[in-house]
């Protein structure tokens, strides 16, 4: 019954590994939103068969996130090698006018940083204990270092493309609020349950990492985005921060 | 000859580190044919180390991982061995367009449906492309082989159509 079977995670990978060779290429919106669109498919198919418990999930997730992390550390690995080049290579590369801008496109960068804000925004929405697994850190490194490089003057990145870079990430964060509000509206009413306010555990997540790390500007401005969407939520009791989110987040 | 670009060695030791499709716009920006004067003025040195490549080999360069071709010296017999490679894997790639999209012949063959879906997404021109990418694989990743298929399906199934 081969017609009836279900993709497996082999034959998932080897999908997603067709789109992972899309996105150095696409130039258009259409296509790059097709692209995300598929991707965001495998993986929230793979969510929601682990949420079922009928099936076992596959472990999609991890495995993009890797490569996710993978490209996001070779992108950052690139950027740091670039800005240490020799003096006789950068006047070479200027004197042709050639590959002068920088070692990597900030289109491919904001191609990824869609995709992790759509991830982001597909994992929490079908899994409520997302932000308790490994994969929450994982996307949450890979989110904010591929905003931190988008954002950078250095990059040289248009204007228009860091604006819509910061409108997608306030976008992904606000909208799984709202999800995660309708979704304890709709199953908790009667008992008049709070949603969990997802963006305190980010927020707690990056000032972990913050503290913890020597590179903690990288996170800075994720944080101030998540800040500055926690402050503008509707639909909430408090928005207020926590003390102990003010406190961590001015020790830094 | 008709030769649309140029492969170089030097400038590829300059620029090993840019991504596969800044090289494939870099060669095709500043060794086309309109620029032969200005190039041969600008990069004298490497001139000598020159060698004409069609537009057809050019185009090869989206297809193939290159990356570790280009991060080695490249010497002329090893753009001429990569040149032939790259046809022999031409040749090969023709066998996938006879191929049908239907939801039996994906699962069928397996390996010749993701060199199809390679082909249509690498190649071919923006509307049907993104086709394909909303009714096919996105049907694909969304039912798996439970999917119904599209009416597209019936209309891109078929080589003669994709050519079209």
């Amino acid at each position: 019954m081969s017609g009836l079977q279900d993709l497996s995670l082999s034959q998932t990978l080897d999908v997603f590994g067709l789109l992972t060779q899309t996105y150095p290429r696409y130039v258009d919106t259409l296509s790059r939103d097709a692209v995300e669109a598929i991707g965001v498919e495998l993986v929230k198919r793979d969510e929601l068969r682990g949420e079922s418990q009928a099936e076992d999930k596959l472990g999609i997730t991890e495995q993009i996130l890797g490569w996710l992390s993978n490209e996001v550390g070779r992108i950052s690995k690139r950027g740091s090698s670039r800005s240490g080049g020799s003096v006789f290579s950068i006047v070479l590369l200027t004197k042709f006018h050639i590959y002068s801008a920088s070692s990597y496109a900030p289109a491919d960068i904001f191609v990824l940083l869609s995709w992790s804000c759509g991830l982001y925004t597909v994992c929490m929405s079908c899994n409520p204990r997302f932000s308790s697994t490994q994969c929450w850190k994982a996307l949450t490194s890979a989110l904010s270092s591929l905003f931190d490089l988008l954002m950078a003057e250095s990059t040289g990145t248009k204007a228009s493309m860091r604006k819509s870079g910061l409108t997608r990430v306030r976008r992904a964060l606000r909208s799984v609020y709202l999800m995660l509000f309708f979704y304890y509206q709709r199953h908790y009413s009667q008992i008049r349950i709070q949603a969990p306010n997802h963006l305190s555990t980010l927020l707690s997540v990056l000032l972990a990492k913050a503290e913890a790390n020597q590179e903690s500007l990288r996170l800075v401005p994720l944080i101030g985005v998540a800040i500055d969407v926690n402050l503008r939520l509707k639909n909430i009791a408090s928005t207020s921060l926590s003390v102990e989110i003010k406190v961590v987040f001015l020790s830094l | 000859m008709s030769a649309s670009a140029f492969a170089l060695k030097e400038p590829v030791d300059y620029v090993w580190e840019t991504s596969l499709l800044t090289i494939h716009v870099g060669v095709c920006r500043f060794f086309s044919r309109n620029d032969r004067e200005r190039f041969d003025s600008r990069l004298p040195r490497a001139k000598s180390s020159c060698l004409l490549v069609s537009k057809h080999d050019i185009a090869k360069l989206n297809t193939l991982n290159l990356r570790k071709v280009v991060t080695e010296a490249m010497g002329d017999s090893e753009i001429q061995s990569w040149i032939s490679s790259a046809r022999a894997s031409d040749e090969n790639a023709d066998s996938c367009d006879v191929f049908a999209w239907r939801t039996e012949s994906i699962f069928r063959d397996w390996p010749l449906a993701m060199t199809y879906a390679q082909k249509r997404l690498l190649t071919s021109k923006t509307k049907p492309r993104i086709q394909f990418l909303r009714e096919e694989l996105l049907s694909l990743a969304k039912h798996g082989g439970k999917s119904t298929l599209s009416s597209s399906s019936l209309k891109y199934s078929r080589c003669r159509a994709y050519k079209t």
